[in-house]
C-alpha cells in the first residue's frame, strides 16, 4: 500500500533513517524490478537501487508532497538511470531477456501466460523502442504507475506521457504486425 | 499468430513478469539507511524538483497571455472614456442648438435678438471692411516706398558724389600732408615750452639754474596731454588721450637733451623722424632741410653756419 504523504513528511520531519527504512520496505521490490528491466543486468541494477534508497535518503527533508510517494521514488530511481545510461554510452537495448530471468516464482496463470510467444515478442519489442517511449512503457504499465504519477517521475506533462504511450502502442502494433508476417525464425527481431 | 489489438497489448504489458531482487538487497539497503547519518543537504540542491510548479511549467504561455490580458484591458477603458467624450459633445451641441432655438421663441414683444444681432455684426462688418481697406493702402504706400528707397540706393552705389581725379585726389593728399606737418610743427613747439616751463618750476623750488626734466614722463603736468607726443603722419606711434596708459609707444618725437641747460641754445632737443623737424633748446623749431647737425661731445647741435 502506498504511503500517505503527510504521513511520510511527518516521520521524515522526525527520524529520517526510519521513513528511509518504511520507504524500502515498500518501493525496493519495484525499484529494482523497474531498474533491472531498463539495466539488463542484476549487478547494476542493484548499485542503481542502492543509489536510489540513498539519494532518497537525502532528499526526504526537503519532500514537500506536491507528487504521490510512488512517483517521487521513480523519478529518483528514473534520473539516476538516466544519468547512469548516458555515463556508460548505453544507447541500444539490453540483450539479455529479463522477462525469463530471475521472474517471480508466484506466478499467477496470467503471468504463466507471458511467456508465450506473443509475450516474448512483445517485450523485445518494447526494449527496442526509442528511450523516451520504452520509459513511458515501463513506468506506466510495468510499473503500474498512473498517467500523472508516469508524468511527475519524468517530469514531462501529462499529455506528453499520453502522446509517448500512443507512439509507443502504434510501434509496437506495427512490429508485432510484420513480425507475425515474417518466417519463424526471424519473429521476435524488431524491424527496421 | 494474428495481429493482437491494442487492449491485448496493453493487458500483457500490465501483466509482464517482474524480476526478483537478489536476496540480501534489502538487508544491506536498511542497514546503509540506519547506518548513514542525516546529512543536511542546501536548500534546491542534490535532487531535482519532481514536477515544477505550474508557473514554471506555464509561463511561456502566461506571459505573452498576461500582456495581451492588459492591452485588451487598456484598451476597453479607453474606448469607454471616447465614447463618454462623444456623448458629452453630442450633449453639449444639442444644448447649444436648443439655447439657440429657445432665443427665438421668446413671447414678451422685446426686440428679437436675431434682428438686433444681425445689425450689430452687420455694423462690425463694416467697420472692420473700413480697416481692412485702409490697412491695405498703407501696405501699398509702402512698397511703394521700399521700391523709392531700393531706386535711390542704387542711384548712390553706382554714382558717388565724392569721386575725384587723380589730380584732385594727389591735390588733396599734399594739402593733408602739408597739414600733418604743421600739426608736428605746432607739436613739437608746445613740447619745446613745456620742457622751459618744467626748468623754471624747478629752478624756483630748488633753486638750481634752469636744467631740463629727465626724461618726457616728467612733464605730464606742463604737456596736459599725450596726444601732442605723437606725430600725425606716424602710424606706428599712436597717439592716446590718457596719461595711465601711456607708453613709448605713443611718442613718435626722439628727445636728445635729456638734463640739459638752456645755455645751448642751438642744442638739439626733440626731433621727428617722419618729418626730420627739430625742436631746439631756445624752443624754436626747424625744418632739418637747408641744414646740418653737428655731433659734439655725443651731443647734437644745429650747425648755423
Amino acid at each position: 500500500m502506498d504511503l500517505d504523504t503527510n504521513q511520510l513528511r511527518t516521520l521524515a520531519r522526525e527520524d529520517t533513517p526510519a521513513a528511509t527504512v518504511h520507504l524500502i520496505e515498500h518501493f525496493y521490490e519495484r525499484i529494482y524490478a523497474f531498474l533491472r528491466r531498463l539495466a539488463g543486468n542484476d549487478a547494476d541494477a542493484a548499485d542503481l537501487t542502492q543509489r536510489t534508497f540513498v539519494r532518497v535518503q537525502q532528499a526526504l527533508p526537503s519532500f514537500a508532497g506536491r507528487s504521490s510517494v510512488a512517483s517521487w521514488v521513480h523519478s529518483i530511481a528514473y534520473h539516476l538511470y538516466v544519468d547512469w545510461r548516458r555515463a556508460s554510452g548505453r544507447t541500444e537495448a539490453r540483450s539479455d531477456e529479463w522477462w525469463t530471468a530471475r521472474a517471480c516464482v508466484d506466478l499467477t496463470p496470467d503471468e504463466a501466460a507471458a511467456q508465450t510467444d506473443f509475450a516474448r515478442a512483445l517485450y523485445a519489442f518494447v526494449d527496442g523502442l526509442e528511450p523516451g517511449l520504452r520509459e513511458s512503457i515501463h513506468l506506466h504499465y510495468y510499473q503500474g504507475l498512473t498517467l500523472q504519477e508516469t508524468a511527475d517521475a519524468m517530469e514531462v506533462a501529462a499529455s506528453t506521457v499520453k502522446y509517448r504511450l500512443r507512439q509507443a502502442l502504434d510501434e509496437l502494433r506495427r512490429n508485432l504486425s510484420a513480425d507475425s508476417a515474417a518466417p519463424a525464425s526471424t519473429r521476435g527481431m524488431k524491424s527496421t | 499468430m494474428s495481429t493482437p489489438d491494442e487492449q491485448q497489448i496493453e493487458n500483457q504489458l500490465r501483466h509482464s513478469p517482474r524480476p526478483r531482487p537478489p536476496g540480501d538487497l534489502k538487508a544491506r539497503l536498511i542497514t546503509l539507511a540506519q547506518s548513514a547519518r542525516q546529512s543536511r543537504t542546501p536548500q534546491g540542491a542534490a535532487t531535482r524538483n519532481l514536477r515544477p510548479n505550474f508557473a514554471q511549467r506555464w509561463w511561456r504561455i502566461l506571459a505573452p497571455a498576461s500582456f495581451l490580458l492588459v492591452c485588451v484591458f487598456v484598451l476597453g477603458v479607453q474606448q469607454k472614456e471616447i465614447r463618454n467624450l462623444k456623448q458629452n459633445i453630442q450633449t453639449l451641441t444639442e444644448r447649444i442648438e436648443t439655447g439657440a432655438a429657445g432665443t427665438e421663441t421668446d413671447s414678451r414683444g422685446q426686440t428679437s435678438l436675431p434682428a438686433a444681432g444681425a445689425a450689430a455684426e452687420a455694423e462690425e462688418i463694416a467697420r472692420l471692411k473700413d480697416i481692412v481697406s485702409r490697412l491695405s493702402a498703407d501696405i501699398s504706400r509702402m512698397e511703394q516706398m521700399r521700391v523709392e528707397n531700393q531706386n535711390l540706393r542704387t542711384q548712390l552705389s553706382t554714382t558717388s558724389p565724392f569721386r575725384l581725379s587723380p589730380e584732385e585726389l594727389a591735390a588733396v593728399e599734399e594739402k593733408q600732408a602739408v597739414a600733418m606737418r604743421i600739426a608736428c610743427v605746432n607739436n613739437m613747439k608746445q613740447l619745446g615750452l613745456a620742457v622751459r616751463v618744467w626748468a623754471q618750476s624747478e629752478q624756483e623750488t630748488q633753486g638750481q639754474p634752469e636744467i631740463f626734466p629727465p626724461d618726457i614722463i616728467s612733464m605730464t603736468n606742463e604737456l596736459g596731454t599725450p596726444k601732442i607726443l605723437s606725430c600725425p603722419a606716424d602710424p606706428g606711434h599712436l597717439p592716446t588721450d590718457r596719461w595711465s596708459s601711456y607708453t613709448d609707444a605713443n611718442c613718435s618725437y626722439e628727445y636728445l637733451a635729456p638734463s640739459a641747460t638752456d645755455r645751448e641754445p642751438t642744442r638739439v632737443l626733440f626731433r621727428c623722424p617722419i618729418h626730420e623737424n627739430i625742436g631746439l633748446c631756445d624752443g624754436s623749431v626747424h625744418s632739418i632741410k637747408g641744414h646740418s647737425l653737428v655731433q659734439r661731445d655725443g651731443k647734437l647741435y644745429l650747425d648755423s653756419n
